[in-house]
C-alpha cells in the first residue's frame, strides 16, 4: 500500500482540513453580515482543501498542493524563521524583531501569491467544477480568498513559528506571545489584501478578457518592479537605510507596514508612545479596510467572467528550428511544438515568465556587488552561471510538463520511448537555446561594463559550461513529455526551492572560479573542455533523457 | 441561502420560455431571436449543428452568461433579474464534465447538497438510490479520478437530480454511456416528464432524440429553423425521419458526396 491510499495519510490529511475549517468558524458571523453563505463557503472550501492536500491521482494527477511539496515548502518556512530567530542575539527591541519578523511574512506571503497568482484566484477550474450551482457572486469570492489565505497562511507559519517560541523567551511570554500571533495573522491578511487589491485594480480597470490576457504582464511587471527595488536599496546604500527607518521609532514608519506589527507589539507590552498607538492602529485597521477595498475591486461578475474568459488565440508563426540545433524528424517536432506551446500556454508563461523575471534582478544585484565592489573578472564565473542559466533553465524545463490542455498527451501515446526521449530533447533545445538571447544580454551587460573586454573569455567559458551543465541537468527537469501533465500549484513551489537551488548552484561556480585561479592558462583549457561536453551533449541529448511518460 | 422546496410547487405554465433571445460574442451573432417554449412535464429536443448556439442558449437559460437580449423565464424567474433564483430551481448536465477529481463520489454529492440546501440525509439517501440504478452503488467510495468518462456522466446526471429540480437542462447527457445507461436515462427522463418535469435536452444523437422528446426545436446559425413534434416535422416532409430533416433543415448537402472529398483529400 502507498502513501496514497494509507490511512496515516488520510489520518493526516484529515487532521489539517479539519484544523483549517475550524479557523474559519468563529468568521461564521460576520462572512453572514456581509452576504456569504458560510454553509456553501464550507463545503466549497472543504472540497478544495481536499483537493490541495490529497496525493494525486489518476487523470487529475497535477492539480493540488500535494502533501510532499508543502511539506518541503514548509520545512524550508521554518529553516528560514530559525535563521531570523538568530536575530535576538543582537538583543533587539520587541517592536524590532517583530517588524524583522513579519517583513519576512510578508515577503514570503508576497512571492508565492505573485508568481502563482493566476492558480489562486483567476484559476478557472473552481468556476467549471461549480457551473450551474446556486453560490452568489459574493460567496464565491469568499471562497477564493478564504483559500488563498489558508494557503499563503499554511507556508507563513511554520515561519512565524520559531521567533514566536524564541520570542516568547526572551520578552515577557504572555504579553508577547499574544500580540506576535494577533500580528501574523494581520500581516498575512494585510499582504493577501495589497497583492489581491492591486489585482482587482487591474480588472476594474482593463476588464475580464482584457485583464486574462494582460495578467502574465502584471505579474511580471510586480515581481520585477518588488525584486527591483530590493536589488536598487542593495546596491545604492537603501536597504541599510530602509533597515535603519524600521528600527528607529518614527512617524516615517507609518509608511512602512512591517513596523506597524512592531508597534502593536510594543503596545502590547506597555509602551504608550503616541506612535506606537498609531502604528499600532495602523495593524488593526488597514488589513480589514484593505480587504474590504480588495473584495470590492474583485466583487461582481467580473472575476468569474476573468477566470472562464478564454483569450482571443494570436496566430503564432511555426518557429523553424536551423538543422544545427535540433535534426529532422521527432526531434525539430518536439523543438516546433514546445517553442509554439511557450508562446501561447498561459500556465507556462505565468509560471516560468514570472519566476525567469524575479532571477533577473537578482542576478543584476549580485553582479552589481560583485564586479564593483571586488575588481576581479574571475568572479564572472562564480556569480553569473548560477544567476544566468542555472537558475533560469532548469525553472523553464520544470514548468514544462505542466498544462491546461495535458488531456492531450494522447497524441504522444503511440511513440515508442526512443521516439518520445527524441520529442523531448528537441523540447529541451527549445528552451535552452531559446532562452540565450533574451537572459544573456542583460547579464552581459554588467561584466562588460565593469571590466571591459578582457572578460570575454571568462563570460565565454561560463556560458559554455553552463549550457552543457543544464543539458546535463534536463533529464532530472523534464521527465514526462512537454505539456503532458495537470498543473500544480505545489510543484510550482519549487521556484521558491529555486532559491536554494542557486545557492547550491553558486557553490559548482565557485568551484570552476578556485580552478582558475590555480593557474592562467586554466581558462583555454576550461574553455575547450567545456565546448567539447557541449558538443557531445547536444549530439547525444535523447540519449540522455529518460523514456518514461 | 433559503432552504430548498423538499417538493417544489406546481410550476406556473409555461416552465421555460425565451422571447426574441439574441446573443452576440464581439461581432458575431450567436443566437438572433431563438423563440422556445417548454411546459410542465414536456420533454423539449433542442437539435443543431455544432457550433449553432445550443450550448450558449442552455448557458444563458440557466443563468450562466449575460449580456443577452430577449425575454428569458425559467421555473417563473427572469433569468437576467435573478440568475442565482433560477439556479436553485434547476439541474443542469453540462456538455463536459468538471469534476473535484481528489473528492469520492459521495463526497462530491455531499458537496452539492451543500450547496443547493439540502437535508444531508435525504441527499445521501437519493444519491446511493440514483447510483444503485446506474449501477455504481460500489463505487460511492472511489475518487472520481477513477471514473471513465460514462461513469462520470451518471455522476453528473445524478448531481442534476439530487435536488429533483421542476427543471432539467441536459447538454448531451448521454456522452460516452453505455447502451444499458442510455435505455435507463431514456426511461428517466420519460419518468421525470411524467411527474410534472420540464425537460430540455439537447443532443445530436437523433434517435433519441426522436424516440424521447415530445418536440424538437431545431437550430440553425442562431435561429429556430422549424419546432415541433416529430410527426409534424416529419409529416411537412413526406414521413422522412428527423435525420433526414435535420439535414435538409441544416442545409448540410449531400453527405456521401462530402464523404468522397474527404477521401479524395487524403491523396
Amino acid at each position: 500500500m502507498g502513501w496514497a491510499e494509507s490511512k496515516v495519510a488520510d489520518r493526516i490529511v484529515g487532521a489539517i482540513h479539519d484544523a483549517l475549517l475550524a479557523c474559519l468558524r468563529p468568521f461564521r458571523a460576520p462572512l453572514a453580515l456581509g452576504g456569504v453563505d458560510y454553509d456553501q463557503l464550507r463545503a466549497v472550501l472543504s472540497a478544495k482543501l481536499r483537493t490541495d492536500l490529497r496525493p494525486r491521482q489518476g487523470s487529475d494527477a497535477g492539480y493540488g498542493l500535494m502533501a510532499a511539496g508543502l511539506a518541503a515548502t514548509m520545512l524550508f518556512e521554518l529553516a528560514f524563521g530559525m535563521l531570523l530567530s538568530v536575530f535576538l542575539k543582537l538583543d533587539p527591541s520587541a517592536a524590532e524583531f517583530a517588524t524583522l519578523v513579519q517583513l519576512a511574512v510578508m515577503s514570503m506571503v508576497a512571492f508565492p501569491l505573485l508568481l502563482d497568482f493566476d492558480s489562486v484566484l483567476t484559476g478557472g477550474r473552481d468556476e467549471r467544477a461549480l457551473e450551474g450551482l446556486p453560490i452568489s457572486e459574493r460567496t464565491r469570492l469568499a471562497v477564493r480568498l478564504t483559500h488563498t489565505l489558508a494557503y499563503v497562511g499554511s507556508l507563513s507559519l511554520p515561519l512565524a513559528l520559531p521567533p514566536l517560541v524564541f520570542g516568547c523567551v526572551s520578552f515577557p511570554a504572555l504579553r508577547f506571545g499574544p500580540a506576535f500571533c494577533v500580528a501574523t495573522v494581520l500581516a498575512v491578511s494585510l499582504t493577501v489584501a495589497l497583492v489581491t487589491g492591486l489585482f482587482g485594480l487591474g480588472l476594474r480597470v482593463l476588464g475580464p478578457r482584457r485583464f486574462r490576457q494582460a495578467v502574465v504582464g502584471l505579474q511580471l511587471g510586480a515581481v520585477v518592479t518588488v525584486l527591483g527595488l530590493i536589488q536598487l536599496g542593495a546596491v545604492t546604500g537603501g536597504t541599510e537605510g530602509f533597515f535603519v527607518l524600521l528600527s528607529e521609532r518614527s512617524p516615517w514608519q507609518l509608511l512602512l507596514p512591517p513596523a506597524h506589527f512592531g508597534g502593536l507589539v510594543s503596545v502590547a507590552l506597555g509602551s504608550r508612545a503616541w506612535v506606537d498607538l498609531a502604528l499600532a492602529g495602523c495593524a488593526l485597521a488597514l488589513p480589514p479596510a484593505l480587504l474590504a477595498a480588495a473584495v470590492r475591486a474583485l466583487g461582481g461578475q467580473a472575476l468569474r467572467e476573468a477566470a472562464l474568459a478564454t483569450p482571443a488565440a494570436e496566430p503564432v508563426p511555426a518557429p523553424s528550428a536551423p538543422p544545427a540545433l535540433a535534426r529532422a524528424g521527432l526531434e525539430r517536432a518536439g523543438y516546433t511544438f514546445v517553442r509554439r506551446m511557450t508562446r501561447r500556454e498561459r500556465g507556462y508563461r505565468m509560471g516560468a515568465w514570472t519566476a525567469t523575471a524575479a532571477y533577473v534582478p537578482i542576478g543584476l544585484g549580485a553582479q552589481w556587488s560583485a564586479f564593483v565592489r571586488m575588481d576581479d573578472p574571475a568572479l564572472i564565473l562564480l556569480v553569473l552561471p548560477a544567476y544566468t542559466l542555472m537558475a533560469v533553465a532548469p525553472t523553464q524545463l520544470f514548468h514544462l510538463r505542466f498544462s491546461d490542455d495535458h488531456a492531450g498527451r494522447w497524441l504522444f501515446d503511440g511513440l515508442s520511448r526512443r521516439q518520445r526521449a527524441e520529442f523531448k530533447a528537441g523540447g529541451v533545445k527549445a528552451v535552452m537555446y531559446g532562452a540565450i538571447p533574451w537572459l544573456l544580454p542583460p547579464f552581459f551587460a554588467a561584466p562588460l561594463f565593469a571590466f571591459g573586454w578582457r572578460a570575454v573569455p571568462q563570460l565565454v567559458l561560463a556560458a559554455v559550461s553552463v549550457l552543457a551543465w543544464n543539458l546535463v541537468l534536463a533529464p532530472l527537469f523534464l521527465r514526462p513529455t512537454p505539456f503532458s501533465r495537470a498543473p500544480s500549484r505545489a510543484e510550482a513551489q519549487g521556484t521558491l526551492l529555486g532559491f536554494l537551488f542557486v545557492s547550491v548552484m553558486t557553490l559548482v561556480a565557485g568551484g570552476l572560479h578556485a580552478l582558475l585561479q590555480l593557474h592562467p592558462a586554466a581558462l583555454g583549457v576550461g574553455c575547450a573542455l567545456a565546448a567539447a561536453a557541449l558538443f557531445v551533449l547536444h549530439a547525444r541529448l535523447a540519449a540522455l533523457i529518460p523514456s518514461r511518460n | 441561502m433559503e432552504p430548498p422546496e423538499e417538493t417544489w410547487p406546481p410550476l406556473a405554465e409555461p416552465a421555460l420560455v425565451a422571447r426574441g433571445l439574441r446573443k452576440a460574442y464581439g461581432s458575431k451573432q450567436v443566437l438572433d431571436g431563438v423563440d422556445l417554449e417548454v411546459r410542465p412535464g414536456e420533454i423539449l429536443g433542442y437539435v443543431g449543428p455544432n457550433g449553432a448556439g445550443k450550448t450558449t442558449t442552455v448557458r444563458i437559460l440557466c443563468g450562466l452568461l449575460d449580456g443577452f437580449q430577449g425575454d428569458v423565464r425559467v421555473a417563473g424567474v427572469q433569468v437576467a433579474l435573478e440568475p442565482l433564483e433560477v439556479q436553485r430551481r434547476i439541474g443542469y448536465v453540462p456538455e463536459n464534465a468538471h469534476l473535484y477529481e481528489s473528492l469520492t463520489a459521495a463526497e462530491h454529492f455531499e458537496l452539492v447538497a451543500s450547496l443547493r440546501g439540502l437535508d444531508a440525509r435525504v441527499a445521501a439517501e437519493r444519491s446511493r438510490n440514483l447510483m444503485d440504478a446506474f449501477g455504481l452503488a460500489d463505487r460511492l467510495g472511489a475518487r472520481l479520478s477513477s471514473y471513465s468518462k460514462g461513469m462520470r456522466q451518471r455522476v453528473l446526471l445524478t448531481s442534476a437530480l439530487l435536488a429533483d429540480p421542476p427543471v432539467l437542462f441536459l447538454d448531451e447527457p448521454l456522452s460516452g454511456l453505455d447502451v444499458n445507461s442510455t435505455i435507463l436515462v431514456k426511461e428517466l427522463l420519460q419518468g421525470l416528464a411524467a411527474r410534472g418535469t420540464a425537460v430540455l435536452y439537447c443532443s445530436h444523437v437523433m434517435d433519441v432524440v426522436e424516440r424521447t422528446c415530445d418536440r424538437i426545436a431545431v437550430l440553425h446559425q442562431g435561429r429556430i429553423a422549424a419546432q415541433g413534434s416529430f410527426e409534424e416535422l416529419s409529416a411537412e416532409r413526406h414521413g422522412a425521419s428527423l435525420e433526414s430533416v435535420f439535414t435538409e433543415l441544416t442545409g448540410a448537402g449531400d453527405a456521401a458526396e462530402r464523404a468522397r472529398r474527404v477521401i479524395d483529400g487524403l491523396g
